[in-house]
């Protein structure tokens, strides 16, 4: 059985790529055929963050077109086997192709794989439309932020329009901390809005911001958090119950006496 | 009816030089534009342009309708408008607004070419050299020259953009996108560049990319060529580059 999983937010920055890359590499390290389909024509950038920008030949568009057959287009992962990437071009733009060769494209790519995920542009126009063509279900990323969640609330109503019986959320970026303080909003709260359900949550990483840098999946990293939850999301999609990760930070000795300081 | 006259590019020293016929219907005449435009991409992409309306006026309205198209997403400039009248390449100081006279329609496509001569007539021969195409500014992602002939680019080739050239590429500057030479085959030619670090390079049909976690880049400009059907990266040094052709 395979599915294809497109992942969208709305709002821009909120890590759609990011999950995308990560959930493609956790699904493949776990034994799943994996492809990860930019479907950000114009603004590509899952290549960039998997590191696999200098081996694009052919992308997206050629396909669609014909210049190219699709196994052309796609290229392996130089560090996990059964994972693929099928680039956007950047090139041209979001018009470049229409839902129904997205649909087409989405058909032939699921034949030869478990997994398709599909990364969507920001926005609710012509790239969403051609992102969520043919995709089975949705998971929509958030931040813990009212802008991001207004924005993930927008697409959950465009998605149930278009026929996604039950879209997943993905929370991003959450800090416990500034939870605990109230300063941030909580997971109840956002579920409270979106009423749909939790995939997972991804606690704030510094880690997140390096390996995109270096090209390398946070996932890779057994150390980090953020890695350590996507693993979990991975598990998730593939059907297992896997308990979610207790969020709460320890103290560090420094906080515990400033703590402790003010309570004197 | 559209007729493909109505819409014409010439190119000139300036830049473009564009022709539009003011008798026909202003919206068929953005519509013609668009597709012209279409249709040669990236191939006027960055240029000046000079519209020459005919000996029809056209409001000031419709004139920056059509520098809307021009601007985006083809990055044409609309430098200035004249009114072509008379046989002669029009010319700033010209004055604007000369009586109406009437001109033998032949005369309309000649004057076009004049302001080349100079070129043509140059004193030593040079046989058939290819073109080259001069870009002056940083190409920046998602942004393509493809040209048949050679490519200089006075500024940098940033990742995310491409060159494609069917003769040699010369970045003045940083290449760091995508590069392809000799594009229709030719194996014989080069890319340099002041600092050479491109995503993806390409020569003839070899695609070749820098290797993972390599070195640094040289801080010196460096020419790349194909030599047994590897692309081999060298420091540029006086001759080198004419390499064994």
């Amino acid at each position: 059985m395979s599915e294809t999983i497109v992942i969208t937010s709305g709002k821009g920055g909120v890590g759609k790529t990011t999950t995308c890359a990560n959930l493609g590499v956790a699904l493949a390290i776990q034994g799943c055929k994996v492809v990860m389909v930019d479907a950000d024509i114009g603004l590509r950038n899952l290549d960039v963050v998997m590191g696999l920008e200098n081996r694009i030949v052919y992308d997206l568009v050629d396909v669609v077109e014909g210049y190219c057959r699709l196994r052309q287009a796609l290229i392996k992962d130089k560090r996990v086997d059964g994972l693929f990437l099928l680039p956007a071009a950047q090139t041209k733009d979001k018009n470049a192709v229409s839902p129904e060769q997205m649909k087409e494209l989405m058909m032939a790519l699921k034949e030869e794989h478990d997994f398709v995920l599909v990364d969507c542009p920001a926005g609710i126009e012509q790239g969403f439309k051609n992102a969520i063509a043919g995709a089975d279900s949705a998971v929509i990323v958030t931040t813990p932020e009212v802008s991001a969640v207004r924005d993930a609330d927008r697409i959950t109503g465009l998605l149930e329009a278009s026929g996604f019986s039950k879209p997943e959320l993905i929370i991003n970026r959450l800090k416990p901390k500034m939870v605990a303080r109230g300063d941030m909003m909580d997971i109840p709260d956002i579920l409270d809005i979106l009423a749909i359900d939790l995939v997972g949550v991804v606690p704030d990483d510094e880690y997140i911001v390096v390996s995109t840098n270096r090209g390398e999946p946070a996932v890779l990293q057994e150390s980090s958090r953020a890695g350590q939850a996507y693993r979990n999301i991975a598990r998730r999609l593939m059907g297992e119950q896997v308990p979610f990760m207790d969020l709460t930070e320890k103290e560090s000795v420094w906080e515990k006496i400033k703590r402790m300081v003010k309570l004197g | 009816m559209a007729d493909k006259q109505d819409v014409s590019f010439k190119g000139v020293k300036e830049g473009l030089y564009l022709t539009l016929n003011g008798n026909q219907d202003f919206n068929v005449l953005k519509e013609l534009l668009s597709e012209r435009l279409k249709s040669a991409e990236f191939f006027f992409q960055g240029s000046d342009v000079i519209l020459d309306t005919g000996d029809t006026p056209f409001s000031l309205e419709q004139i920056l309708e059509i520098q809307q198209i021009l601007a985006y997403p083809y990055g044409l400039r609309l430098k200035k408008v004249v009114r072509a009248e008379t046989g002669q390449a029009p010319k700033e100081r010209e004055p604007k607004a000369k009586p109406k006279r009437q001109e033998p329609p032949k005369v309309r496509s000649e004057r076009n070419e004049e302001p080349r001569e100079p070129v043509t007539k140059s004193p030593v021969s040079y046989g058939k050299l290819p073109e080259t195409l001069l870009y002056r500014g940083t190409l920046r992602s998602g942004q393509r020259i493809a040209y048949e002939g050679n490519v200089v680019i006075v500024g940098d080739v940033n990742p995310g953009a491409e060159v494609k050239a069917t003769g040699d590429i010369v970045v003045m500057g940083s290449l760091r996108g995508l590069a392809h030479a000799g594009a229709s085959g030719d194996s014989g030619v080069a890319v340099v560049a002041f600092s050479l670090a491109p995503t993806q390079l390409r020569i003839a049909d070899v695609i070749g990319r820098p290797p993972e976690g390599g070195a640094g880049v040289a801080r010196e400009p460096e020419v790349a060529r194909l030599k047994d059907g590897i692309i081999v990266v060298e420091p540029l040094e006086g001759t080198r580059w004419e390499g064994e052709r």
